[in-house]
């Protein structure tokens, strides 16, 4: 078929057309098969494939058999060739009843067609010419011209409506270069059709596919049509000036070899000099290019919003943020700086705490021009735009802009916090040199309202982090004063410990002195003393041993209230105890002239857990004081049992205690109102320990009395051992 | 019948006296020591029958004496009393540990009731 690649300019541009055409088309479906819109797109391209590849053998036949056979079979395809695009334009317009009818109709028409096109009433006999061959053009290929052109200008038009209808930029650019690229693709390939009624055009129209995809490709490119993304990397840049490079030094280097054979070496030197040094020129200058031409506007307003929000909604660290709204404002707007500015304290400077290409230092002094500009942009909420400024007339203004230019500072837009300026957004200029926008200015305050709220969020999560960090140390200081002074309770503890230890030693050494040799001398140890003596010595020794009592009964409400007092606790038999009291303090009793009777229980008593010593203590107490506040009459000991409780009660015939007093009587360093006076001896403590013994052992204790003179019964009762604490016998010995 | 010994160590002299009097009028041979140290080397010396021990004493303490005499194993059939103002109930635990058979608070107890006490819990008697 190709025997010698001698294929004639025709020709050549029919595989040309066919490869550009199908390898958009093949790209566009490989990006979304499964979109109806690509698979149309991808059906127009394979039918203008078609239709190069049979006018390709049209071009490469001499028989006319095989011209109208190539020729029929393309007008196959082509019938459907306007339908399919007004199909295809439909998604780019609303879809109503009207379009809908249109377009099944369209269908309906185009099958139509293409049962006529195998008849000689659609294309007959051959039309040669210099530069091509076509068939001509019978009866229905009329109403198909008419019906292809109706049909294309249709899409056109829908195009334009779609472009007026559009509301956002990149929409109406996208509906713009959707008509370009159709009406070029349309009407350059409909000049194919003028050789069917025997005009000789040159065949352009076979060029009309290529025109089509550069347009589209453009346009995907820039504009992202059909949401195409074509991702022009810097390597593409670089690359691009590799070859711009490249081709001016292979030429060089073939011009010289050929010119200049025996230098071939210092040229191939100077050609490596020339290179180098022309390298990052073209690629500035391709970059330049690439941005002005592939990333001016390219952005989707909605789209860089959302990506913001999403960055910023997962940040609250300062620097983050700034490094965010960089990178996003970056891809869309591509200005060479960016900076933020905090406005500090009042008559403070101004902050710059994020920087990134600008040649400015971190604190910017406070003067008129930029007061000026804080108060009339900044905190009015208005977005600087040097540019707007610069055709201002006062001078004030002029100025301003002045300064901006000497830094490059093209934009200035506010953050606002609920109408409170916290700073604002600065923008250089944008790479590809041209200026802002309305979009971009739009664009630019939400963002900063966005950042504001962002910044200000990170400010409040900052002092929330620093409060924490305070709190925490002031829980720790807290902390270890409490420690410091639990250290220093607990030595108190310890001293207090110690004193009762010490003053329970120290007191009784000279106390048992005195008990000592006290007892030896009246039990004649020393030989026979003097009765007068003898009587004497007994209240020496009487006093010793109240002061003895004294002390025990200190030091016991000392341990109690510290929580030391211990208990030697034992199973044992109440009336025993009472018993051995009964017997120990009944010479007392009589000594005074007393009678002392002790109605004993008349069956052994349950047992009960005791601290003989204490409770012992107790009772010793109790008959102590019966004896010792009666003066006539006598004492009636009883022990009896009562439920599951024992009782103890001592009754006299003494002094009695008034109502007043019997409510006071156990309360420590309490006693009876008269018996103060006649009684100095009693310390008023013996009655706050009996309590606090008699409780600890489960009981209670209290004293009843008909009135003054009527004498008195105090009295306690302990529970009855149960079976499970009678189980637990301590093994310490009684110490008495 | 040989006369039974007794030591007394305790660094209040009067007290000390007071009991080396009453037992000595009942015919017993007493020492006496004032310290921890001085007790120690009197009782490894003197071997006593009986040991009238006080807790609080300078040098070495009573709970030290106690445990330097169990660790020397002086005299099995010797027998200790401790003889203290301390009437704390771990003291007490303590003391009977470290193998005292007896302890009495001395400001509850008058020196007759002790000796009778002693004759009453030991076969001790001269």
């Amino acid at each position: 078929m190709f025997g010698d690649f001698n294929l004639s300019l025709p020709q050549f541009t029919t595989l040309a057309s066919l490869v550009f055409v199908l390898s958009l088309g093949w790209f566009v479906l490989s990006k979304d098969y499964k979109n109806t819109k690509n698979r149309l797109f991808f059906l127009i391209t394979l039918i203008f494939g078609l239709w190069e590849f049979c006018t390709f053998r049209m071009l490469s036949t001499k028989s006319d058999e095989e011209v109208i056979f190539w020729d029929r079979l393309l007008y196959y395809a082509v019938v459907f060739l306007p339908v399919i695009e007004y199909h295809f334009s439909l998604f780019f317009t609303k879809f109503n009843q009207a379009r809908k009818r249109l377009l099944y109709s369209g269908y309906v028409v185009s099958l139509m067609f293409a049962f006529t096109v195998p008849t000689n009433y659609f294309v007959n006999e051959v039309f040669r010419y210099s530069l091509g061959v076509h068939t001509r053009a019978q009866i229905i290929h009329h109403f198909f011209i008419a019906f292809f052109f109706f049909y294309v200008f249709t899409v056109l038009y829908s195009f334009i409506k779609n472009y007026k209808e559009q509301v956002s930029k990149i929409e109406k650019d996208r509906s713009i270069y959707f008509f370009i690229s159709f009406a070029a693709l349309n009407l350059i390939a409909g000049i194919a059709y003028l050789p069917a009624y025997g005009f000789a055009v040159y065949p352009i129209a076979l060029a009309a596919p290529i025109i089509f995809t550069i347009l589209i490709t453009y346009a995907m490119v820039s504009y992202r049509l059909m949401d195409i993304k074509f991702v022009l990397r810097s390597s593409t840049v670089y690359l691009s000036s590799l070859i711009l490079t490249l081709i001016p030094a292979l030429s060089l280097k073939y011009f010289f070899d050929r010119v200049l054979p025996e230098y071939a070496y210092w040229i191939d030197f100077a050609i490596i000099v020339f290179s180098l040094s022309v390298f990052p020129y073209f690629k500035g200058r391709i970059y330049r290019f690439a941005n002005k031409y592939f990333f001016s506007s390219l952005y989707d307003a909605k789209q860089v919003v959302k990506d913001l929000s999403d960055r910023l909604g997962s940040t609250l660290e300062p620097g983050k943020i700034y490094e965010a709204i960089n990178h996003i404002l970056g891809d869309a707007l591509h200005m060479k700086a960016i900076c933020f500015i905090t406005c500090g304290a009042k008559n403070k400077d101004y902050i710059v705490s994020y920087n990134d290409g600008f040649k400015i230092q971190d604190k910017i002094q406070k003067n008129e021009l930029y007061d000026k500009i804080f108060k009339d942009f900044i905190a009015g909420n208005n977005i600087l735009i040097t540019d707007e400024l610069r055709n201002a007339k006062n001078i004030q203004a002029k100025n301003i802009v002045k300064a901006l230019d000497k830094l490059d500072i093209k934009i200035i837009a506010p953050l606002m916090v609920k109408d409170k300026p916290i700073g604002a957004i600065v923008l250089s200029s944008k790479e590809a040199g041209d200026s802002y926008n309305n979009e971009d200015v739009d664009l630019l305050k939400i963002v900063g309202s966005q950042t504001a709220i962002a910044l200000e969020n990170a400010l409040l999560y900052e002092e929330t982090k620093k409060f924490n960090i305070k709190l925490v140390k002031e829980v720790d200081k807290a902390t270890s004063e409490l420690k410091g002074a639990n250290e220093e309770l607990k030595k108190l503890d310890q001293a207090k410990s110690d004193f009762i230890s010490i003053a329970s030693h120290q007191l009784r050494t000279p106390l048992t002195v005195i008990k000592g040799y006290g007892s030896m001398m009246l039990e004649g140890s020393f030989g026979k003393m003097p009765d007068i003596i003898e009587e004497n010595m007994k209240k020496i020794y009487d006093s010793n041993e109240r002061l003895i009592n004294l002390v025990e009964d200190l030091l016991n409400i000392s341990r109690i209230e510290s929580g030391r007092l211990q208990f030697n606790w034992e199973v044992g038999q109440l009336e025993e105890m009472v018993g051995s009291v009964v017997e120990e303090l009944t010479p007392n009793a009589i000594k005074k002239g007393l009678t002392f009777k002790y109605s004993a229980p008349k069956k052994a008593l349950p047992p009960i857990k005791l601290d003989k010593t204490k409770l012992r203590q107790v009772a010793i107490n109790l008959i102590d004081n019966s004896i010792k506040y009666t003066d006539k009459g006598g004492l009636t000991v009883t022990l009896t049992q009562e439920g599951n409780k024992l009782k103890f009660c001592v009754a006299d015939t003494g002094m009695g205690i008034s109502p007043d007093g019997l409510q006071n009587l156990f309360k420590k360093f309490s006693r009876g109102e008269k018996t103060s006076i006649l009684h100095t001896e009693g310390t008023g403590l013996g009655l706050y320990v009996g309590k606090m013994m008699v409780e600890a052992h489960g009981g209670r204790i209290w004293a009843e009395s008909d009135g003054e003179k009527k004498g008195s019964r105090f009295c306690f009762e302990i529970p009855v051992a149960s079976s499970a604490s009678s189980a637990k016998t301590t093994t310490i010995q009684s110490i008495k | 019948m040989t006369t039974k010994k007794i030591c007394i160590v305790e660094d209040e002299k009067n007290i000390a006296e007071m009991y080396k009097v009453l037992f000595e009028q009942e015919g017993y041979d007493v020492r006496l020591a004032y310290d921890g140290e001085e007790g120690l080397k009197l009782i490894k010396e003197f071997k006593p029958d009986l040991v009238l021990l006080d807790l609080i004493l300078p040098k070495i303490n009573g709970f030290d004496v106690l445990k330097k005499l169990r660790c020397r194993k002086l005299n099995d059939k010797m027998a200790i009393c401790v003889l203290s103002n301390l009437d704390q109930r771990q003291d007490m635990e303590k003391v009977f540990d470290l193998g005292a058979q007896h302890y009495f608070v001395k400001a509850h107890i008058t020196p007759h009731k002790l000796m009778d006490r002693l004759y009453r819990i030991t076969a001790f008697a001269s």
